[in-house]
C-alpha cells in the first residue's frame, strides 16, 4: 500500500496534508453551540450502547457490585482479573484461618510436651477435662 | 457468543470489542470531523448536526459487537450513508422550498448557503487578533472551496487526506473501484489547488 509514489502522488499527499492541518485547526473553532449538541449527541448514542453478551453473564454472577465494577472498569478483561482476585482472596483467607487454628492447637500440645504448662493450668477444672476428653478421642 | 466475545473464532487475531468507553473516546475523536464533512455535503448547520447524532446512534446500536479498531471505517460508511439519505430527502423538500421562495423573495440576494456559513463566523472574528481573523480566513476560504468540489470527489479527498482512510478503505464505503478513488482524489486536488491559487492561497 505504502509502496512507490510518483512524484505527482508524493505531491498530492503533501497537499492533502496541508489541507489536513487546516481543516483540523479548524476544530477547535467551532461555536459552543454546535460543541454542546455533538457532546448531547455523544451522550445519547451512548446510553443507546448495549452491554454485551459476555459482560452481561459476568454482571450476572457478581450482581449489582460486579455491574458497578465493569463500569468502573469499562474493559472487557477487567471482570474477570476481578473474579481471580476475590477467588483467591476467598481461598487465600480460608487457609490463613486453618493454619491459625493449627498454630494455636501446637501451641499447647508444645507446652504440654515440653511441661512448660502453668501451676494454674492443673489446678484449671476446664483444663483437666479437656485434657481428659482429648485422651479419650 | 461468548466465543465471538474472547475472539476464539478468530484465530489470526485477537478481537476485543469496543467498551463504553472506548466507544466514547472514539465518539469525541470523530464528532467535529463529523460534522465538519456533514457540513461541507449539506452546507446546514442544524441538518449536520442531525446526521452526526443519527450516524453515531447507529455505530452505538447496530454495531456494539465489533472491535474498537473496526469503528472508524464502520462509523465513516454510516456518516457518508447518512449524508447520502439526507441529501436525497433533501433535494425534495428544497424544490418546494425555491418554488415558495421564487414568489415570496423581495431582495436580490439568491441566498448563497455560503454567506450564512460566513456571516456565521463574523462575530466570533470580530473578537480576534488580527492573525486569528487571517487564519480564519484563510480557513473559510478553504473550506468554500471544499464545499464547491463534486460530492464524489469531495468525499473521496477527505476520507483519503482528512480522516487518513487508506484507497481500499475509501473504495469500499463509496462502493467504488480503488481507481475511481485515486482519480477523485486527483481531481478534487488539482481543482482545490487551483482555486486556491486564483484566491491567492500559497499553503
Amino acid at each position: 500500500m505504502n509502496g512507490q509514489f510518483t512524484p505527482e502522488q508524493t505531491q498530492e499527499r503533501l497537499f492533502g496534508l496541508k489541507i489536513r492541518n487546516k481543516l483540523n485547526a479548524g476544530n477547535g473553532r467551532l461555536s459552543r453551540h454546535v460543541t454542546e449538541r455533538l457532546f448531547t449527541a455523544r451522550q445519547t448514542a451512548l446510553s443507546q450502547y448495549p452491554i454485551s453478551a459476555g459482560q452481561v453473564s459476568f454482571a450476572g454472577s457478581f450482581g449489582n457490585f460486579g455491574q458497578h465494577l465493569i463500569n468502573w472498569g469499562n474493559d472487557a478483561w477487567r471482570p474477570i482479573a476481578i473474579a481471580l482476585m476475590l477467588v483467591t482472596l476467598a481461598v487465600g483467607s480460608d487457609y490463613w484461618q486453618s493454619l491459625q487454628r493449627a498454630a494455636d492447637l501446637e501451641e499447647v500440645d508444645s507446652a504440654l510436651l515440653a511441661d512448660d504448662l502453668p501451676i494454674s493450668a492443673y489446678l484449671d477444672r476446664g483444663f483437666d477435662a479437656w485434657l481428659k476428653n482429648s485422651a479419650q478421642r | 457468543m461468548a466465543h465471538s466475545f474472547y475472539g476464539l473464532d478468530s484465530p489470526h487475531r485477537e478481537l476485543i470489542l469496543a467498551s463504553r468507553t472506548e466507544l466514547s473516546d472514539f465518539l469525541a475523536s470523530v464528532e467535529r470531523r463529523a460534522f465538519r464533512q456533514a457540513q461541507f455535503a449539506l452546507r446546514n448547520e442544524d441538518a449536520s448536526l442531525d446526521v452526526v447524532q443519527d450516524a453515531m446512534l447507529k455505530l452505538a446500536e447496530k454495531y456494539s459487537d465489533r472491535p474498537v479498531e473496526e469503528l472508524p471505517p464502520l462509523f465513516q460508511r454510516i456518516l457518508q450513508n447518512t449524508i447520502h439519505d439526507y441529501h436525497r430527502r433533501s433535494r425534495v423538500r428544497n424544490l418546494w422550498v425555491s418554488l415558495f421562495s421564487a414568489f415570496s423573495h423581495d431582495d436580490d440576494e439568491d441566498g448563497d448557503p455560503l454567506e450564512t456559513i460566513e456571516s456565521a463566523g463574523e462575530s466570533e472574528q470580530l473578537a480576534t487578533p488580527h492573525g486569528e481573523f487571517e487564519q480564519n480566513q484563510t480557513l473559510a476560504i478553504i473550506e468554500r472551496e471544499i464545499e464547491r468540489l463534486p460530492a464524489r470527489q469531495r468525499q473521496a479527498f477527505l476520507m483519503r487526506y482528512w480522516e487518513e482512510m487508506d484507497i481500499a478503505e475509501t473504495a469500499a464505503i463509496m462502493g467504488c473501484s480503488e481507481g475511481s478513488v485515486k482519480t477523485h482524489c486527483s481531481r478534487a486536488t488539482h481543482a482545490l489547488a487551483a482555486a486556491l491559487k486564483a484566491r491567492g492561497l500559497e499553503l
